[in-house]
């Protein structure tokens, strides 16, 4: 099956992944003509002690940088106001953003102000409100990076921002920034990416420009999420110095995966899956991340039957060509299935349990199931509610979803 | 999966596609804040009745500037020069360029002398001198093919002093690329099989050659999927709307990857016997493709391996044992060339003896290897590929691809 | 609230005297190789008379500088590429980058790949002046070091390696 009409696809992000990609970021600002980043790290980057080698990565160019530390976990219009101060007055030309999450979403809305004038905020509110490129914009992700730093939205205060110009420009991924991490962490980003990808990739009406997008955040998931935990804490040996060990390169590809996913997420509306995880997060410790990831084969059941994905492609994506050629095509959806489950069957013993395998391992209860999607009906009026029940019971006790 | 030690991908320009996008490029105008486009086109792309088409499409919703289709085949700064006093003249503020290779080349050159507002190319020429974006630009590519679409290079040629200029920034790619089915419906059937085999061989060379990775390697596999699906359904079925805008779509993939991975030595022989025999680039691309396979054989086995479950699906991939898969992707290939020929009544040329011009004469004779290997080993995408090549590697690639000869891989020289 | 300064680049000394020294040390054996060598030699020839090669690191060098006069004689033209007039760059991004093409972690053929260094002139050219410091780097290098710097070592004979490598070291470095 193919969409047999019309589709619009655009990634204006530049990624670049691996050694000694920080240092291509002077190169990177001169295509630009800019001369003088701000770069801003988030007050976890500043702990995690990773401004030495981001500044380092300026020495012997020809560029002095503005070093913005401690971005606060919460900023707010002031903050704005005082880093767009800052950047003015300094003459900077270009923005650097280094860590996960707050930051990244400052330093778009930043990015408006810091391109235009000062009332840009106002009139640039909502959906593509925004009709011209922006300074630019660089990303430099931690390990804890969600897809928000690939995507085109932002909110501070009460104002948010949907446009494509958004997007960062460059993203480095360099393995000085995305060693530390917990494992809670990793997963999280990384199951958010799973879901995302999964249903983008499994779409009844294949979009071919965000297929090889979602085949490569699934599979790298799919490979590297396992080994990455399970070497989590090993100490880099002699050789590693000189060669990349695959949990390095590991890592890298989890980041990437991670910012893929958020790209997806971006150009497709919420899955299922997504909707229910954020909902359900409310609802007991586990962030949407992981609770994604627990619901995800149960949510991708729902939609194989009542709208048609294609979950039997998962299965390339997941296990390979071999695997895939293998299995007979009547059993490949379920085979998938069977390996996101394994997965998280996985991820429970690696995290002692941790990370739940269901719902009520979760510690969720069935009579907060109806309260919750009675409250997401309210702010979404096309969620089937009888799906999302039969989702979560089937998920509450690790039943695959084979009717509707 | 394979994952280098470090990398790089961008395709940053928007794709549109469908059986129906050309009506959108009004809108895409306005959101690029642009109001009278110029737009260009060559002699072929008018007779096939496509700027009818293009115009007809946009032509109520938007002032035209101007409608130039007089690009020649082989553009050069006279012809640059010239369309920049057309574009001005007529008030323009956006380019559409209708076309092929050419015709996108001339486009980016002409773009960077109206938006930089100079009047002397040569300025730019070379690598990355540019430095902000350029005039609005829309790519409405008419060959399923070349891809140039989404490459940041052009070259275009210097007549009087005999060179060609070499362009590159990633500001020379458009903003959009518009992949509308009816631009390629009329493709006739030996054309079709030509530039859909070298969208083929983007896809192939990007994957196997030293600048692969992973974002590369998903956009290269999903093209050869897409075009060994439906090649031949659409040479056998030409008006195949949707097999024709999967094509399309494909070549626009292998455009994403190659673009970001580069091609090796079937471009770099292609080029070659392209420059001396003006031999058109996608038969080159068709016969050489499996030469390529063999000559990097004792390289990059195992990539060649992966590549038969895209192009043979997934039944013969589990019916062929592991260490056969190498091979067998190369005789799918080569079966493929046969089919295209027995497809298109044998104009479809297998070999290099078997190219023959309109009047039926052989396009490359024996006594022209000499100059093709000579230039091959300057053309740039020699450093692309997985293994050197140096003035007798491009021959004995070049005497077994004479009667399609198999490569015998013994005598690739190696590491020694 | 965060802090703000800003950071002044500083320069990495002992690197770029690294540099320095291995690209002196090339380019001059570059020019003697074009003497003893017939391979690199005919490369020479197909080069046009006064044209000027130079490999540059970004954004302070240094820089090799190599050419052909107008009579046709390769010269070494030192470790600038100021007031020089430049016929074909080769450049590297930076620092970083070129020290990984000369401690031989990258070869000259990855590190095009990887966009640690691009082309400004024309290719031909180009290809001729990497098969030349390919060569050079078979004389200079040993077998196992060489493999590493170069995409195919060559099947040459023990004679002519080592002849050669002998010319060249002692010439260029001591300019017997
Ligand atoms: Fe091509």
């Amino acid at each position: 099956m193919s969409r047999t009409d019309y589709s619009d696809f655009l990634c204006p992000i530049k990624f670049c992944c691996g050694k000694l990609a920080l240092e291509t970021l002077p190169a990177e600002l001169r295509v630009y003509n800019a001369r003088k980043p701000l770069i801003l790290f988030s007050n976890k980057a500043v702990i995690n002690g990773l401004i030495d080698p981001v500044k380092q990565a300026f020495d012997d160019s020809e560029m002095v940088a503005g070093i913005y530390d401690g971005v606060p976990e919460s900023p707010t219009l002031s903050t704005i106001r005082e880093l767009s101060d800052i950047y003015i007055k300094n003459g900077h030309d270009a923005l650097i953003a280094v860590g996960s999450g707050s930051v990244m979403n400052l330093a778009k809305v930043l990015n408006i102000v810091v391109s235009g004038e000062p009332g840009d905020l106002k009139t640039c509110q909502g959906e593509d409100k925004i009709t011209k490129p922006l300074n630019p914009f660089f990303v430099v992700p931690e390990a804890s990076a969600t897809g928000l730093m690939a995507n085109g939205s932002a909110c501070i205060d009460n104002f948010s921002f949907t446009s494509r110009y958004l997007i960062p420009d460059y993203l480095a991924i360099d393995p000085r920034i995305v060693q530390q991490e917990t494992v809670g962490v990793i997963i999280d980003a990384a199951m958010r990416a799973l879901s995302s990808s999964s249903f983008a990739y499994t779409l009844p009406d294949t979009d071919y420009f965000i297929d090889p997008y979602a085949y490569l955040a699934i599979q790298t998931i799919c490979e590297n999420l396992i080994p990455v935990i399970e070497n989590a804490d090993s100490k880099k040996g002699f050789k590693d110095y000189l060669i990349m060990n695959d949990t390095e390169k590991g890592k890298m590809a989890l980041v990437t995966a991670s910012v893929i996913g958020g790209f997806i997420s971006f150009c497709q509306p919420a899955g299922i899956v997504m909707r229910l995880s954020e909902a359900l997060s409310e609802y007991c410790q586990l962030s949407s991340g992981i609770l994604a990831g627990l619901l995800l084969p149960y949510g991708l059941e729902y939609a194989m039957l009542k709208e048609g994905y294609q979950t039997e492609k998962l299965l390339l994506a997941l296990a390979g060509p071999d695997v895939y050629s293998r299995t007979p095509e009547n059993e490949r959806g379920k085979s998938a299935m069977g390996i996101l489950r394994d997965i998280q069957d996985k991820l429970f013993h690696l995290t002692d349990g941790y990370i739940p395998r269901t719902l009520a391992g979760a510690g969720i209860s069935e009579n907060q199931f109806s309260e919750m999607i009675e409250r997401m009906s309210q702010n979404d009026e096309g969620i089937d509610s009888k799906g999302c029940l039969s989702i979560l019971n089937h998920a509450r006790e690790g039943r695959p979803v084979s009717d509707i | 999966m394979y994952l280098p030690e470090y990398c790089e991908f961008l395709s940053p320009v928007q794709i549109a596609s469908g059986h129906h996008v050309l009506e959108k490029i009004p809108g895409f105008l306005k959101a690029l804040n642009a109001k009278r486009p110029l737009i260009l086109a060559d002699k072929g792309v008018t007779a096939a009745g496509l700027i009818g088409i293009v115009e007809d499409a946009i032509k109520d919703n938007v002032q035209i500037g101007a409608i130039d289709d007089d690009v020649p085949p082989d553009s050069d700064l006279k012809v640059v020069s010239r369309l920049s006093d057309v574009y001005r003249k007529n008030n323009c503020d956006a380019i559409i360029a209708v076309g092929g290779g050419s015709v996108l080349d001339t486009a980016k050159g002409l773009n960077i002398l109206v938006s930089e507002d100079a009047d002397n190319l040569m300025e730019f020429a070379g690598a990355n001198k540019l430095k902000r974006p350029l005039k609005p630009f829309i790519a409405i590519p008419t060959t399923a093919g070349t891809g140039s679409e989404l490459t940041m290079a052009a070259v275009i040629a210097d007549h009087d002093n005999f060179i060609k200029i070499l362009f590159g920034s990633r500001f020379l790619l458009p903003d959009i690329a518009i992949i509308d089915s009816r631009m390629t419906l009329t493709l006739p059937a030996f054309f079709t099989a030509a530039t859909a085999m070298d969208a083929m061989t983007h896809a192939v060379e990007s994957y196997i050659c030293l600048q692969k990775n992973p974002l590369s390697d998903a956009h290269a596999l999903s093209a050869i999927s897409l075009i060994s699906k439906n090649l031949l359904n659409v040479i056998r079925k030409p008006d195949d709307q949707e097999g024709r805008l999967l094509l399309a779509k494909a070549a626009t993939l292998a455009g994403m990857a190659f673009s970001n991975s580069t091609v090796g030595i079937v471009h770099t022989l292609g080029h070659s016997v392209g420059g001396v025999c003006g031999v058109p680039h996608g038969t080159c691309m068709s016969i050489f493709l499996p030469y390529g396979l063999e000559y990097n054989y004792h390289l990059v086995n195992p990539f060649i391996a992966e590549l038969l479950f895209p192009l043979a699906g997934p039944e013969v991939y589990a019916d062929t044992p592991e260490n056969k898969r190498a091979e067998k992707t190369i005789e799918y290939i080569r079966q493929l060339n046969q089919d295209l020929h027995d497809a298109t009544g044998g104009r479809h040329a297998r070999f290099l003896s078997e190219i023959l011009n309109r009047d039926g004469e052989q396009m490359v004779k024996k006594s022209h290897f000499d100059a093709i290997a000579r230039i091959s080993i300057g053309d740039g995408t020699k450093f692309y590929n997985p293994e050197e090549i140096d003035y007798d590697d491009s021959m004995l690639v070049l005497e077994a691809s004479w009667d399609g000869r198999p490569l015998n891989r013994n005598l690739v020289k190696k590491n020694a | 609230m965060g802090e703000y300064k800003t950071y002044r680049p500083k320069r990495k000394i002992l690197k770029w005297l690294y540099l320095y020294v291995f690209m002196w040390f090339t380019g001059r054996a570059i020019k003697i190789a074009a003497k003893v060598d017939d391979e690199v030699k005919k490369e020479f020839d197909s080069i046009p008379n006064n044209f000027n090669v130079a490999l540059e690191v970004l954004p302070y060098g240094p820089a090799l500088v190599v050419g052909k006069t107008e009579d046709g004689k390769v010269q070494y033209l030192g470790s600038s590429t100021k007031d020089k007039k430049i016929d074909l760059r080769m450049i590297v991004h930076n620092i970083e980058n070129a020290m990984q093409l000369f401690t031989f972690q990258e070869s000259t053929a990855i590190s095009f790949m990887r966009n640690r260094l691009y082309l400004d002139g024309e290719i031909p050219y180009a290809a001729a002046f990497v098969r030349v410091f390919d060569a050079v780097e078979v004389y200079l290098l040993p077998k196992i070091i060489a493999k590493l710097a170069v995409k195919r070592y060559p099947a040459w004979s023990l004679i002519r390696k080592l002849s050669g490598r002998v010319k060249i070291y002692l010439r260029a470095g001591i300019g017997v």
